[in-house]
């Protein structure tokens, strides 16, 4: 063998052995829309159903099914009230807002409001979220600080974070009960210092780098 | 005792068939693990939904569309209605959106193809983690930046240990993006007051055979993990860190 071809060969086995390794070693890989090979299969898949699975033993495939009529959730409750029936919901809901108004209510109403209010209502509740902007409702009428829904009873903010109102969808079967209340508080405070982003102690600043976090680490 | 030819033939086919022997058995190795064979796994989903738009660019939580994962151990893929909360309005003839209004319609769900499985002998407990403010990001990568989710972490027993031994390495602190709640626990007055006025109702109403309700719904506190006792001695690790027995994961 002339001595390039040796070469070429040399090189060519390196790669080939390199790549060979970096597959086999997991560090050289790509995306595949081929599900996992099982070249054993163990007992990965057992024969149960699971949350939201699949299940042909029922005709629409759905492992989960809808409750019998009259069930009862083991935790928490159904909200009763329909969109838009504000009077029954203030009406039963009279004595206000079950939680006291403390700094870990209202860091907690602060998660909760961030986490599903914020997309249309902002961060400040001045509603030009990013998808107010991208053209979901108006702002105007988004606004949680303007004087109208300043005048709301708890109950009523309650009701409409549970139940909706106009476009926006009902949160009772996303946010708990108590978390709903604890947001009634927030927007209290928001409403306060209009336009600003209130501070909660240790809680907000927590919010923002996780410092409990790093604090259990130690 | 062989000819030349056959010798030679006898040799290179002892040699070859070696190799391709300790070639295969070192592919079944590695090719079964998690590591190798499941990073990377994306399948293209019946809706072409983008979590680089909806988090990273229009910054909606985790929790937004996965709520309930603060309670449950599996963290629910959204229902049709959390999408159509928006889509109603928002890009409401878009053709990428026909199979989410046919599923709102007709009331059939959406068939999203999971990506992230673990063996059905482990249980892997979200509320859990997410109680202990770990965030989203430790075990599904950076979720924000890919237009079509992707396995990103091997999800092996190893990996797993490897983060309850020493998870201050590898865990990613709770971000705001995820949702996830870093306050202190609960406290128990809270909870009581909470949950009178429902209990109450289930008595006097419809559900007085029922059984009360004892388990609080907040779901941000978190209990903390005893320190270990190993035949009387305690285990040097710190309470609250992920628990390294056996019946943990697999019961």
């Amino acid at each position: 063998m002339s001595t390039p071809l040796k070469i070429t060969l040399a090189i060519v086995a390196v790669l080939l052995a390199t790549f060979t390794i970096g597959v086999l070693s997991g560090k050289i890989w790509w995306f595949s829309e081929e599900p996992p090979l099982m070249v054993i299969p163990d007992m990965d898949d057992q024969f149960h159903l699971k949350p939201q699975g699949e299940a042909h033993f029922f005709a629409d495939n759905r492992a989960q099914r809808d409750p019998v009529e009259g069930t009862l959730p083991r935790v928490g409750r159904t909200y009763p009230f329909a969109m838009g029936d504000v009077d029954s919901a203030e009406k039963y809901f009279a004595a206000g807002n079950p939680l006291p108004k403390t700094e870990y209510v209202l860091a907690r109403g602060q998660n909760r409001f961030n986490t599903f209010c914020s997309p249309c209502h902002n961060y400040t509740g001045t509603g030009d979220g990013l998808i107010q902007k991208r053209g979901f409702g108006n702002q105007e009428t988004m606004n949680l600080t303007r004087q109208q829904a300043r005048e709301y009873s708890d109950a009523k903010i309650f009701h409409v974070i549970s139940a909706g109102q106009n476009i926006m969808p009902a949160y009772a079967d996303r946010i708990a009960e108590v978390d709903r209340w604890a947001i009634v508080h927030y927007v209290r405070l928001l409403q306060e210092t209009p336009g600003t982003l209130p501070t909660l102690g240790g809680h907000a600043a927590s919010a923002a780098a996780g410092s409990t976090n790093s604090k259990r680490m130690q | 005792m062989f000819s030349q030819r056959i010798d030679r033939i006898l040799k290179f086919s002892i040699l070859g068939g070696g190799a391709v022997l300790g070639i295969g058995a070192l592919v079944l190795y590695f090719g079964m693990r998690n590591d190798v064979s499941d990073v990377g796994y994306r399948p293209q989903q019946p809706v072409p939904f983008s979590h680089k738009l909806h988090v990273g660019e229009l910054h909606i939580h985790c929790q937004y569309c996965h709520a309930g994962v603060e309670q449950s151990e599996h963290s629910p893929i959204p229902t049709t209605s959390t999408c159509m909360g928006c889509h109603i309005v928002i890009k409401a003839e878009s053709p990428k959106l026909q199979l989410v209004r046919d599923s709102w319609e007709k009331g059939i769900p959406i068939q999203w193809r999971r990506v992230h499985k673990l063996p059905d002998y482990v249980h892997f407990n979200h509320s859990r983690h997410i109680r202990a403010q770990i965030d989203c990001q430790s075990c599904h990568g950076n979720v924000e930046l890919q237009g079509v989710i992707a396995q990103n972490k091997p999800l092996s027993m190893g990996w797993c240990l490897d983060c309850h031994r020493h998870p201050e390495q590898r865990i990613v602190p709770a971000r705001p993006i995820s949702g996830i709640f870093t306050g202190e626990p609960l406290p128990t007055t809270f909870r009581d007051h909470l949950f009178e006025p429902i209990k109450s109702d289930l008595v006097q109403g419809v559900a007085a055979r029922v059984h009360p309700i004892t388990v609080p719904q907040f779901g941000a506190w978190e209990t903390a993990v005893p320190t270990p006792n190993i035949a009387g001695i305690p285990h040097p690790k710190l309470p609250g860190f992920g628990p390294e027995n056996c019946s943990a994961c697999h019961y």
